[in-house]
């Protein structure tokens, strides 16, 4: 049995099969890799690489063989693309993601989406990454509620007592985002930039101060000088590529380290294509393929340890607008990369580009709750307990399951 | 003296020596007599949108004879001229200005109406000019005059893709295939105006698009002038409906109507009333205030000198605590303004390590508001190397006396302690990196 894909879709008819459980129920029975994780990974590691404005997942992986493809992208289709499973293909310009795809370390979620059904961008971000059912209602990101609950002790390659003073998430941004907001687990951020750094004198000052007057701001700086010292070096290996793939190998190398953090944050911006989007968007999937790939060789051998999920806050409505870009849209692709990924498919349920099947009438239908693909690789990957996915994580969800079969087993 | 502090971070950019004595018979009557202060811009002796466009216009049709790498090598030179010259005189205002509140809302409204100069050559260049011709001249006026002159201006329609937005049955649409872009319209209504509990749904957005297809200011590739038109060719004929409302109008009077209705409706009275008092006061900002200014919006039609007086007078304007993190620019203006400097080197560089370099935010949405988001470990650690690095270099400033001169009453007796136990440029730097300073 195989996930059904672009072709298996359309026989069998999909209105009788929409929603959560067609996920599920298309993994059950999946032999080899796809069993259901039986233990979770050891000293596993997590990456979220997050694309800001809208990811069009039609461009990056395309249902060619839809009738209604062709004729409802016009130049934003594309003939030439790397070949996949179930009637899609790759856009042309992710070699590297191909060549993880064919190595069985990527996976292809198509039709997906969040919760949110509007089209704002800021909402959109909200429920990704604050991970409840509508905007405005989360306080912390669900990465940062699932950090809080990671099976202790921490790995056993950590020095004990170690635990408490390594950041366990990074965030590589000026900024930390909604996915690890939260003040229940150390979180740090960094970005491979020189930094002014501080005298050890200064910054013994500045802590007592803090301290004693703002635990706030004792804590943040806390975080940050245990990561500057984990990042000693980091800025000058990265020297000569551009600014999101340095942060992309200074990430691997922090996460690669026995006491490094566990889990990274990337985050990629300019995918909001409204206007002459062939361009724009060739130059961001050329740097994501850079990103996946400076990941994949800056963890080395982590890299089997590793899940990398790559998700966007909405997709684009599916015909081209007037300025040869896209507006605003639903459903679209996340990625899921690493060794640790039962990876070589596309996981579809594919909804279809015909008149009837589009979401109002202009975007692609999702099939998939992002949240059940998240689901899955927290419980799986990070061990986290089953329990702890529907209330804390990611309230109100009791009835996406986490889908199974993501990983390959242990 | 708790007041004149208030009066100097909070709806200041933070004091000079002397400015707190200064200001501490009457802070409130300080804070509420700059509104009837000049606003500046002209002062700038910086070329308009109009002249800066044009002047991309005339290099760009010299291609012929300079050929194609010089043009835009020269393109690029001209754009970068006019931006830093303009992200020069900002920081010169800011650090020179008297009249502090002025800039604060220069930089509220201009993120409001946020642009990117990463989003093209004429963004780039005129990004400047939007806060000096769109945002400055109605600090002080009608939310909905602002509103149409941003609406209007060479960076917005760049910005938001309302440039290239064509009615599908206008004549150029039906000839061309083109069509709208949804871009300017959602963003109006979510960002600018009702905000995104404001009750439209996906139709308006399209309405709203429509209404303003063919608003435009002719760029560079079609050779003639800078100025804001609207295209009749490209405009969607016929009326449009929004919220419900029918705007029967032709041609730049249906958008216009469509703005001054936006402009006055509650949704937008509430949505600016709780971003102003979040900006400036508490986040979250306490109900009380933000209804008392929603309702000096409504009252006054959007009558930005009184919206703004009601918030600078509301007692708890002034008694709620500092809490607020300052963002990395207003943190930069503040550290110079204590040390009275001018423009350090280095000063944008800065800016762009601790994540806000000046008109490049990440999003429409501009710049967060989040305490988080400044004092991320990361962003700390910065400001303490950096002003490590700056106290190093001015060792004749007694540190506890100065941080006497700008923060008063706000200092803590911790840190006044410290101060005193370290010799001068720790003790300087130590200061500027203290919570008090940190905070307003």
């Amino acid at each position: 049995m195989h996930p059904r894909g672009l072709l298996g879709s359309l026989p069998l008819g999909r209105r009788g099969f929409l929603g959560l459980s067609a996920g599920f129920a298309a993994w059950a029975g999946l032999g080899r890799e796809g069993r259901c994780a039986e233990a979770a990974q050891t000293d596993p590691r997590l990456v979220v690489l997050v694309l800001h404005g809208g990811l069009d997942g039609l461009a990056l992986a395309a249902p060619i063989q839809d009738p209604a493809f062709a004729e409802l992208r016009g130049d934003l289709g594309f003939a030439d693309g790397l070949p996949l499973v179930d009637g899609f293909v790759l856009n042309p310009l992710m070699r590297q993601l191909h060549g993880l795809f064919l190595a069985g370390d990527a996976l292809i979620a198509h039709a997906v989406a969040s919760p949110y059904r509007d089209r704002s961008h800021f909402d959109a971000i909200d429920v990704l990454e604050g991970g409840c059912p509508v905007p405005r209602a989360a306080r912390s990101g669900w990465l940062h509620r699932a950090l809080a609950v990671l099976p202790r002790p921490m790995p056993a390659a950590l020095p004990h007592g170690l635990t408490a003073a390594v950041p366990i998430g990074v965030v590589l941004d000026d900024r930390v985002p909604p996915l690890l907001k939260g003040d229940a687990v150390p979180v740090a951020n960094w970005t491979a930039g020189r930094i002014p750094a501080a005298s050890e004198a200064m910054q013994e000052q500045v802590l007592t101060l803090y301290d004693s007057t703002d635990p706030a701001l004792a804590t943040a700086l806390r975080a940050g000088q245990r990561l500057e010292r984990l990042a000693d070096g980091l800025s000058r290996a990265a020297e000569g590529v551009s600014p999101a793939v340095a942060d992309a190998l200074a990430a691997a190398s922090l996460l690669a380290q026995p006491a490094g953090p566990r889990v990274a944050v990337l985050g990629s911006g300019g995918w909001d294509t409204h206007r002459d989007e062939v361009p724009a968007l060739n130059r961001r999937l050329i740097e994501l393929d850079a990103i996946i790939d400076a990941l994949r060789r800056g963890l080395g051998q982590t890299w089997g340890r590793t899940v990398l999920i790559v998700v966007t806050e909405f997709g684009r409505a599916v015909r081209i607008n007037g300025s040869q870009g896209s507006d605003h849209g639903t459903a679209t692709v996340a990625l899921l990369a690493g060794g640790a990924v039962a990876g070589g498919r596309v996981l579809a349920d594919w909804p279809g580009l015909g008149e009837g099947d589009l979401l109002d009438g202009r975007d692609l239908r999702p099939t998939l709750d992002l949240r059940a693909l998240f689901k899955g690789v927290l419980r799986d990957h990070l061990g986290v307990s089953p329990e702890r996915l529907d209330g804390p994580i990611f309230p109100a969800s009791e009835r996406v399951r986490p889908l199974d079969g993501l990983l390959r087993a242990v | 003296m708790l007041e004149a502090v208030t009066a100097t971070r909070r709806f200041g950019v933070g004091a000079r020596p002397g400015e707190l004595t200064a200001v501490a018979d009457d802070p409130k009557g300080w804070v509420l007599a700059q509104l009837s202060a000049a606003t500046r811009g002209e002062e700038a002796g910086l070329p308009g949108s109009r002249e800066i466009v044009h002047t991309l216009v005339h290099i760009y049709a010299r291609q012929p004879e300079l050929g194609i790498s010089e043009t835009a090598s020269l393109m690029l030179d001209y754009t970068r001229q006019v931006f830093d010259a303009e992200r020069r005189w900002r920081l010169g205002a800011a650090l020179s200005t008297s009249t502090p509140l002025i800039e604060r809302l220069v930089w509220f409204w201009s993120n409001h109406f946020t642009v990117s100069v990463e989003k093209s050559t004429d963004v780039r260049a005129t990004a400047g000019s939007l806060e000096r011709e769109a945002v400055r001249p109605h600090l002080f006026g009608r939310f909905r005059d602002m509103l149409q002159a941003v609406a209007r201006h060479p960076a917005m329609l760049n910005y938001l893709d309302n440039l290239v937005s064509v009615g599908p049955n206008s004549p150029y649409g039906l000839r061309n295939g083109r069509g709208l872009n949804e871009n300017y319209g959602r963003e109006l209504l979510e960002l600018h105006t009702l905000g995104v509990q404001g009750g439209y749904g996906q139709q308006d957005v399209i309405e709203v698009a429509k209404a303003l297809t063919g608003w435009r200011y002719v760029n560079a590739r079609a050779a003639t002038s800078g100025a804001f038109v609207v295209a009749d060719s490209w405009h969607e004929p016929g009326s449009v409906v929004v919220l419900g409302k029918t705007y029967p109008q032709e041609g730049e009077a249906q958008g216009a109507a469509l703005l001054d209705d936006l402009a006055s409706h509650p949704a937008t009275a509430r949505f600016l009333a709780w971003k102003l008092a979040r900006h400036f006061v508490a986040d979250p900002p306490p109900p009380e205030l933000v209804q008392a200014v929603e309702e000096a919006y409504r009252e006054s039609d959007g009558d930005l000198a009184v919206v703004v007086r009601t918030l600078c007078t509301h007692p708890l304007s002034w008694s709620l605590p500092a809490r607020k993190v300052l963002p990395p620019w207003d943190y930069l203006v503040a550290v110079h303004r204590a040390l009275d400097l001018p423009a350090v080197d280095g000063a944008d560089a800065m800016l762009g390590l601790m994540g806000q370099p000046t008109w490049m935010p990440q999003s429409p949405a501009g710049w967060p508001e989040e305490d988080e988001a400044w004092a991320s470990p990361l962003a700390l650690l910065l400001r303490m190397g950096w002003v490590e690095e700056l106290a190093g270099a001015w060792p004749d400033i007694d540190a506890a006396a100065r941080a006497r001169d700008v923060l008063g009453g706000a200092l803590r007796a911790e840190t006044a302690q410290a101060l005193c136990a370290l010799d001068r440029p720790q003790a300087l730097a130590l200061f500027l990196a203290s919570p008090e300073f940190q905070r307003r």
